[in-house]
């Protein structure tokens, strides 16, 4: 299989001397078709990582390759493969669904006879096309999560990210997106890469995962494979296994048994 | 070929800032042309000829009255130190040309 994304000792550190280490040496594949979800808890370095990979910010040390570009000399083309889908994105509220879409596919140079075509499809395929001239403001946060998914595939690249698509949504959107997810990655073929804590999501969705902890890549591999390396039945009880959230669990216990004791 | 991006950004800019009134965004560009050129041609010289004509007959009636003793006062201000000047040099010549007239008579020693 080919890999279409391929960390070598990706490295993002902040602060004086780099003492905070967002990612430490990330060695990562992503093969070409597959959906990899990316784990880590609030602050492990899953943002840090996308908008590395994505050339939002540029690496301390280390490089990667998507799709053959290398993110440090090529960073149009890493742009022009990619579709992102970030955690916070900006809308802007104050144009319409087509507008916005019409935007964005100018911006990625999506030729004018295409992009009118595709905006239509994509508007149809989200179920959006019979508001397209409302305002953005009037959507409800589920919609505009949708065009905004729409707008990370106006020049149809073939990876996509996409940084905690769910976290903000209601679980009606949130089951939505999923299935739009799961569609896309069936019969789209794209390389899909999810960056998440929701567990049910990522472990329904993504081929293999990774989980990322303190900035290091401390597991890969398929669900499936990462349970039986922890010993544990259930990748809840893998993933605290594995970022240390078993000493959480011991801190609740001694409460629990101080609770007891009182 | 492709749209340059400042262009993008700045038709995305203009359907933000003019969002109020989409509905009639496909000929607002004509509306403002069609209301500049009036603007041009007829209502800014009749309210530039009204507006010469009214400050005229203000400065004339008012400023201009106003005005001149403060352009007297300054007048005066230049004058006086080169009045002063004028008097101190022309006192020196006379006195020159005297000397010199009583030196030529006399043939004295005093005048060297």
């Amino acid at each position: 299989m080919k890999a279409v994304i391929l960390t070598d000792k990706l490295s993002k550190y902040y602060g004086k001397g780099g003492e905070i280490k967002a990612v430490d040496e990330l060695d990562l594949e992503v093969y070409e078709g597959e959906t990899f979800g990316l784990l880590g808890p609030n602050g492990a370095g899953k943002t840090t990582t996308v908008r590395l990979l994505n050339c939002i910010i540029k690496p301390t040390r280390g490089t990667a390759t998507v799709n053959g570009y290398d993110i440090l000399k090529n960073e149009t083309e890493v742009k022009r493969v990619t579709g992102l889908l970030a955690e916070s994105p900006g809308l802007y509220e104050k144009l319409s669904a087509y507008e916005f879409l019409d935007f964005m596919g100018a911006l990625y140079d999506v030729p004018n006879d295409i992009l009118s075509e595709r905006i239509d499809d994509l508007l149809k395929l989200f179920g959006l096309h019979d508001r397209r001239d409302y305002l953005l403001e009037g959507y409800s946060r589920g919609m505009k999560q949708k065009v905004l998914i729409a707008s990370a595939l106006i020049h149809d690249p073939p990876i996509l990210f996409f940084d905690e698509p769910t976290s903000m949504l209601d679980p009606r959107a949130a089951l939505m997106v999923k299935d739009l997810i799961k569609k896309l990655a069936d019969s789209a073929g794209k390389t899909i890469f999810i960056c998440s804590h929701i567990l049910p999501i990522v472990e329904e969705l993504c081929d293999r995962i990774g989980i990322i902890n303190q900035g290091r890549l401390v597991a890969v591999g398929t669900v499936d494979e990462i349970i039986a390396e922890t010993g544990t039945k259930t990748l809840e009880e893998a993933f605290i296994a594995i970022t240390g959230g078993v000493e959480e669990k011991e801190l609740l216990a001694w409460r629990e048994q101080k609770g007891a004791g009182s | 070929m492709p749209v340059p991006k400042w262009l993008v950004v700045a038709r995305n800019e203009y359907r933000i800032r003019i969002n109020r009134i989409r509905s009639i965004r496909s000929y607002f560009p004509y509306l403002v042309i069609g209301l500049l050129a009036v603007y041009v041609m007829f209502i800014a010289p009749a309210l530039f000829s009204f507006s010469s004509m009214i400050s005229l007959l203000f400065f004339l009636s008012k400023v201009a009255v106003a005005m001149v003793p403060i352009i007297m006062f300054f007048f005066y201000l230049i004058l006086l130190p080169i009045t002063y000047t004028a008097r101190a040099t022309s006192s020196t010549l006379w006195i020159y040309v005297d000397l010199h007239v009583v030196c030529n008579l006399s043939n004295t020693e005093v005048c060297g």
